[in-house]
């Protein structure tokens, strides 16, 4: 669990961030979403104190970050950014090391570790091992990324803009592949983007920023159905039901009920399109099938009350 | 092709400057009909294989080389032949407009290989020279002969030239890596320690030797312990000074602009991390901005070999000292006995450095390669 307490920095007369109070929940992903310049990256950022705060402090399981010397607390945070950032002249065996290095681990351990999280980002390890980041394409160089992060099992991960680099389709991909990542692992997650698909796609919760300071914190169904003011409904605009939508797919809202005579539809056709299908047949129910077999029936009402059983 | 050229025209042009002492003029002396024969034909069968069978190209022009040393060899000899020992045959404008041609017919056969091997092939007449050259067969070369003549003193200003490069380099390295480590990242800093390297290397070498004369001998007359430690206004101390503030601009500019050219990224990610400062600079910002400052040394050291060839004027030695002697006393053969050795120190230099900046380049990758 991470908790901000009247967090503050003030650079001159201008606030970047201005007392700010916020708890990410411990082993979920929290989106710290915003438009730029709102002091998202700067509230990542003290996080990890590669920024000092001017005011305020950050607890992490419940001590102050500045009971601990700065390389020490990082090493124990997983950091992704934007730029990947890896390093050139080492191997992305020897990237995905680096802060096992730095804590110290025996060479074995290292090695089996870098292996297994090669397999968990779904690069062959026997592959990839010996490869320069240079030769790795910007979606497996942020898988890299993402593995380098996780390498020394920090509880804690700091993401900023990790896919925002990335063409769309290896964006997709990514994110897929984090939103499973993070089901096995649960960590604390805070992500900070300015796309609002991203967050409601992979947040359990977002925490919208403006100039500064938190607009509105809750789920995505919070912030959707329930904006705290006119700023949060503008800024999700007013397709962001259907954002979410795109983010999930049929089979999720399937329930069980009688097929006959609807539409048929894939189980795997995202819920947006769904209800386009819906609107185009003038319907207010979905026959879904995956691989041939019925899988139940969707429904506008659970479309429309969102609670989805993810 | 642009080699055949001066090649016919060596092998027309006299070959030999005989002279009955080191510095009385002399007779010209061509080759004889059957070798300016062979010559034309050698300066014409580069550019026969080049059209026809390029993959021999680089035989043709490796025999001409060949030829035009050896050829040198046995016609100097053959010139001295009821001679009194004071005479010269030195290389007249034959040999040189000769040996021209056939080089740059060896550098275009390494141009037209395909792959590695062919191009090592381009140099297969360096060997061969090297052997006759130990062998003697190119003794009787008035260059040598004079190189005889100094002999172990010839090599000591070898040494001394070489001292004087890597002290220089090496003073210029321990003052310039940590002031370029210490500029990046600071702009004030970084514009003032640059805008002064800029300024001395403005300087004239010659110049700047003088000028240090002065200061340093108040300085050594200041203070006789000094003076014991070897400082004074002319001789070593004068010239190291100078060498090291000549070397000091390649090695902070590149430095400087080495270490900023590493992405904030990688920057920003290292910190994240948890590295130290320290462990950030020396697994990160170095190893990255390594290839390209290299470049900067490599520039230093060439700057150095030529710098320290005038250092010979204020006493310092060297191979300049070769080079001063000749030009007073207008012997061509002294001037090249300083002059060649210091063209191929600089070479030599130049390419060792470069193969291992490319062999770091590759290991590290490079701070301009493409950075994921």
């Amino acid at each position: 669990m991470i908790e901000l307490q009247h967090l503050e920095k003030r650079y001159g007369d201008a606030f970047a961030v201005r007392d700010l109070n916020l708890v990410f929940p411990a082993g979920e992903l929290t989106a710290l979403l915003g438009p730029s310049g709102c002091g998202k990256t700067t509230t990542l950022r003290m996080i990890n104190r590669l920024i000092e705060p001017t005011g305020g402090r950050v607890l992490l399981g419940g001590r102050d970050t500045r009971d601990f010397r700065p390389e020490e607390l990082r090493r124990g945070i997983g950091y992704v950014i934007q730029q990947i950032g890896l390093f050139p002249h080492l191997t992305v065996a020897q990237n995905v090391a680096t802060v096992p290095e730095l804590l110290g681990w025996d060479r074995r351990r290292t090695a089996r570790r870098v292996d297994e999280l090669l397999e968990l980002v779904g690069l062959d390890p026997a592959l990839y091992r010996t490869k320069k980041p240079a030769e790795l394409s910007g979606g497996q160089a942020q898988r890299v990324g993402v593995a380098r992060a996780l390498a020394a099992d920090p509880p804690v991960l700091l993401m900023d803009e990790p896919f925002g680099a990335l063409d769309p389709l290896a964006r997709d991909h990514l994110q897929e592949a984090f939103r499973e990542i993070q089901r096995r692992l649960n960590k604390t997650v805070v992500l900070v983007t300015h796309d609002i698909d991203e967050a409601l796609r992979l947040g359990d919760r977002i925490a919208l920023m403006q100039a500064g300071s938190l607009a509105q914190f809750g789920s995505p169904d919070d912030l959707i159905h329930r904006p705290a003011g006119p700023f949060v409904r503008q800024f999700l605009g007013e397709d962001a039901a259907l954002r979410q939508l795109a983010g999930r797919i049929a089979a999720e809202f399937v329930r069980p009920g009688d097929p006959s005579g609807l539409p048929v539809i894939e189980g795997t056709l995202d819920a947006r399109s769904a209800l386009g299908v819906m609107l185009r047949e003038g319907t207010d129910a979905l026959a879904v099938k995956r691989d041939g077999l019925l899988l139940g029936v969707l429904r506008w009402e659970d479309l429309h009350t969102q609670e989805a059983r993810a | 092709m642009l080699a055949m050229l001066p090649m016919l025209l060596g092998a027309l042009l006299p070959w030999v400057l005989l002279r009955p002492n080191r510095l009385a003029p002399g007779t010209y002396l061509h080759l004889p009909p059957a070798l300016v024969g062979a010559a034309l034909l050698l300066a014409v069968l580069p550019l026969l294989t080049a059209r026809f069978t390029p993959r021999l190209t680089w035989l043709a022009a490796a025999l001409a080389v060949v030829a035009g040393f050896w050829w040198l060899g046995s016609q100097t000899r053959a010139a001295l032949l009821n001679q009194l020992p004071f005479a010269r045959a030195s290389a007249a404008s034959g040999v040189w407009l000769f040996l021209l041609g056939a080089g740059v017919a060896a550098y275009g056969a390494g141009l037209l290989s395909r792959c590695r091997a062919e191009r090592w092939l381009a140099w297969a007449w360096l060997p061969v020279v090297t052997v006759l050259f130990l062998s003697g067969h190119l003794n009787a070369w008035s260059v040598l002969v004079e190189g005889r003549n100094e002999g172990p003193r010839w090599v000591q200003e070898w040494v001394q030239h070489l001292r004087l490069v890597g002290e220089g380099l090496g003073l210029a390295l321990l003052i310039g890596a940590p002031l370029a480590v210490w500029a990046t990242g600071r702009e004030r800093v970084a514009s003032a320690v640059l805008g002064a390297a800029n300024a001395v290397q403005t300087l004239p070498s010659l110049a700047l030797l003088g000028l240090l004369i002065a200061p340093l001998a108040a300085l050594a007359n200041a203070f006789p312990g000094l003076r014991n430690l070897g400082v004074s206004g002319i001789g070593v101390a004068p010239a190291l000074t100078a060498l090291t503030l000549y070397a000091l601009l390649p090695i902070l500019r590149n430095g400087v602009v080495a270490l900023r050219g590493v992405p904030p990224g990688v920057v920003d990610a290292a910190r994240g991390m948890g590295m130290t400062p320290a462990q950030l600079f020396w697994r990160v910002r170095l190893p990255l901005a390594l290839p390209v400052w290299l470049s900067g040394i490599r520039q230093a050291a060439v700057l150095l070999v030529g710098v320290a060839a005038v250092a010979a004027l204020i006493g310092a030695g060297g191979l300049g000292t070769y080079i001063f002697k000749g030009l007073q006393s207008a012997a061509a053969d002294l001037i090249l006995l300083g002059a060649v050795p210091a063209a191929l120190l600089a070479l030599g230099l130049d390419a060792a450095l470069r193969g291992l900046e490319r062999l770091l380049g590759q290991r590290l990758g490079s701070v301009q390669g493409r950075v994921a």
